[in-house]
């Protein structure tokens, strides 16, 4: 390597802070003859602020006010928050309940993972610069991706009474249960949808992705039985399997300069939470036509690349598919939708599986069923260090003799892997570069 | 009877973005105009729209109008190329041209803008008037609609309404 080779030249990608509710991000690049010297991803996560917000509110007010700490992902916030609660008043509701939330929970992973594939992804994927160039020249993948949005936002719709920040949740259940006439509506539109589902998975398996192995440590939920969504205990493919009680006593958070929002690690090491965390640990939990998709796909689980997130995505996205399908195969609307709930000084845990990873929820109460302290811990502040892990040794793999522009796509590609809101944020990267000797521009 | 006209009020909870939920609230019981309100729909609006024949969207806008202003634009002025655009949290021009390119926009469809004040909002005079402007626009597309006139043949050009003095 020569002191003119691209690869020695001298690298400064700076973007300004962005302060927006849905996940703010900005990224620094800097490297000196050819070696990364530093490389930050700064992020402002809403939770923070929240759990100040919830504290002396009430607790029938906290599945309402959680719901509002993300529009992409309400139900996950208020599924963790009923969880927790619950817990701390001894409330244990019964299967319907816990069947109709698993519903509005995969609602929510079909409508996220629809518009994560299809609007965000698949343009990076199929070289395109956004997804509406995308639809023009494939219309037929953008309106899958919309219709398979659609279906899981009425699916929401059905049990929460709107598809963004839905109110039907309360602590014990629902406010109410759906009309047996709609659920077998949307069942038969499920159904429909199912080898729509099937076809993405093969379309996703035949796209030529990069290759670039690393290690990792997946940490996921786990379920005795079901694909894990809605309950589970605490596990990671590094020997890690805990009640999501003891959450606090393996994970810890630190404040970094750079960023407002913490930063999570499993025993001092960063970690993966999100698709293809569950799947590399949940595999053998999949239903029969998603396992049936995955085979066919030629994924090979546990898989170290972290972009088999998008295949992981499309496969899960069948799997809620076909879970809601069987879930309301059955469906009757429950006399009373919500067990009774007492309040009662407590404190509660809640861990549920976002669409993005494990989201925790930790409540301490009074006698009256006052917030006294939350804690929330999102998905995006648990996968940041690996993130900034990855983005390391995604740039130095893809090679940092490209230009600014291909570095800066390369790196949005890496942190579009691990979160749609994230992924948001960095379509709005404005890189400012400076060479050594020259003003940034 | 049918309805002509679907208007769809765009918004959220908060400040003046409220605006086009409140327009559209105040057009409920109009003839033959239906109404919803979206919560930041983002590329769900596309959902909002499949199988209408003729939609007006209301939202807040922010231009160099005064406060209270209301212009009414037809969808083909606000459709750009998406360049630059986030493919996630499609604003509404955003998510127009993406339903322009999947093909599947209402043959008649409008914007109509409520500039707001930011902060402290617009006065009760000036949201009374705003809106008294919105439901002459929408009466004007309804007319159109039920004679058949061409699509937005009144609003062929982005234009301030004459109630709000521009």
């Amino acid at each position: 390597m020569t002191p003119d080779d691209p690869g020695r030249r001298h690298i400064d990608i700076r973007v300004p802070v962005l302060a927006r509710v849905e996940g703010e991000g900005s990224l620094e690049i800097r490297a000196r003859d050819g070696v990364l010297e530093q490389l930050q991803l700064r992020i402002f996560e809403p939770p923070r602020y929240f759990e100040k917000f919830l504290e002396g509110r009430g607790w029938e007010e906290v599945p309402d006010i959680v719901a509002r700490i993300c529009g992409i992902c309400p139900v996950a916030y208020q599924m963790s928050a009923v969880q927790a609660l619950e817990q701390a008043f001894g409330v244990v509701p019964d299967d319907w309940v816990n069947r109709a939330r698993r519903l509005i929970y995969c609602g929510e992973w079909i409508q996220s993972h629809a518009l994560h594939i299809h609007l965000l992804a698949l343009p990076d994927f199929l070289g395109f610069d956004n997804a509406i160039a995308l639809a023009g020249t494939h219309p037929e993948v953008v309106r899958r991706g919309m219709d398979l949005q659609r279906l899981g936002n009425d699916l929401i719709r059905l049990f929460g009474g709107r598809s963004v920040h839905p109110v039907g949740v309360r602590v014990g259940g629902f406010h109410r249960a759906p009309d047996p006439e709609a659920a077998a509506d949307l069942q038969r539109r499920l159904e429909q949808a199912l080898p729509r589902a099937e076809a993405l998975v093969a379309f996703l398996a035949d796209l030529d992705l990069p290759r670039d192995d690393q290690d990792f440590i997946s940490v996921a939920l786990r379920h005795e039985r079901e694909y894990p969504m809605y309950a589970g205990r605490i596990v990671s493919d590094h020997g890690l399997d805990i009640p999501v009680e003891a959450y606090a006593d393996h994970f810890t958070e630190e404040h970094r300069p750079h960023s407002t929002a913490l930063y999570s690690r499993l025993h001092g090491r960063p970690y993966l939470v999100g698709p293809l965390a569950r799947l590399n640990l949940n595999h053998d939990r999949l239903p029969p036509r998603a396992a049936a998709a995955l085979a066919a796909s030629g994924l090979h689980l546990p898989s170290r690349n972290m972009f088999h997130s998008l295949p992981a995505r499309g496969i899960e996205l069948l799997q809620a598919l076909e879970d809601a399908h069987g879930l309301l195969a059955d469906y009757a609307p429950a006399r009373q939708p919500h067990a009774g709930v007492e309040p009662r000084a407590g404190e509660g845990f809640g861990a549920t599986e976002a669409p993005r990873g494990l989201l925790w929820h930790h409540y301490i109460l009074d006698d009256e069923g006052q917030v006294r302290l939350a804690r929330i811990v999102p998905p995006t502040a648990q996968n940041q260090a690996r993130m900034e892990e990855d983005l390391y040794r995604s740039l130095e793999a893809f090679g940092l003799h490209h230009d600014d522009d291909a570095l800066r796509l390369r790196g949005e590609m890496v942190v579009r892997n691990y979160d749609p809101c994230i992924s948001c944020a960095t379509h709005f990267l404005k890189v400012r570069v400076h060479r050594d000797g020259e003003e940034p521009r | 009877m049918e309805p002509l006209l679907k208007v769809i009020g765009i918004g959220s909870p908060q400040g003046e973005d409220r605006l086009g939920w409140e327009a559209a609230r105040s057009l409920e019981g109009l003839d033959r105009v239906s109404v919803v309100c979206l919560d930041r729909p983002g590329p769900s609006l596309l959902h909002a729209l499949e199988g209408e024949t003729a939609v007006v969207l209301l939202d807040a806008m922010e231009t160099d109008l005064p406060p209270g202003c209301v212009r009414l634009l037809r969808a083909a002025d606000l459709i750009t190329g998406g360049d630059g655009l986030s493919s996630h949290e499609l604003g509404v021009a955003g998510t127009l041209a993406l339903g322009r390119a999947l093909g599947s926009l209402p043959g008649r469809l409008w914007l109509i803008g409520i500039q707001g004040r930011g902060q402290g909002g617009l006065s009760e005079r000036e949201r009374a008037a705003a809106f008294t402007a919105v439901r002459r626009q929408v009466q004007g597309l309804l007319q159109e609609q039920a004679t058949g006139a061409p699509p937005g043949a009144k609003a062929r050009d982005r234009h301030a309404d004459p109630a709000n003095g521009q």
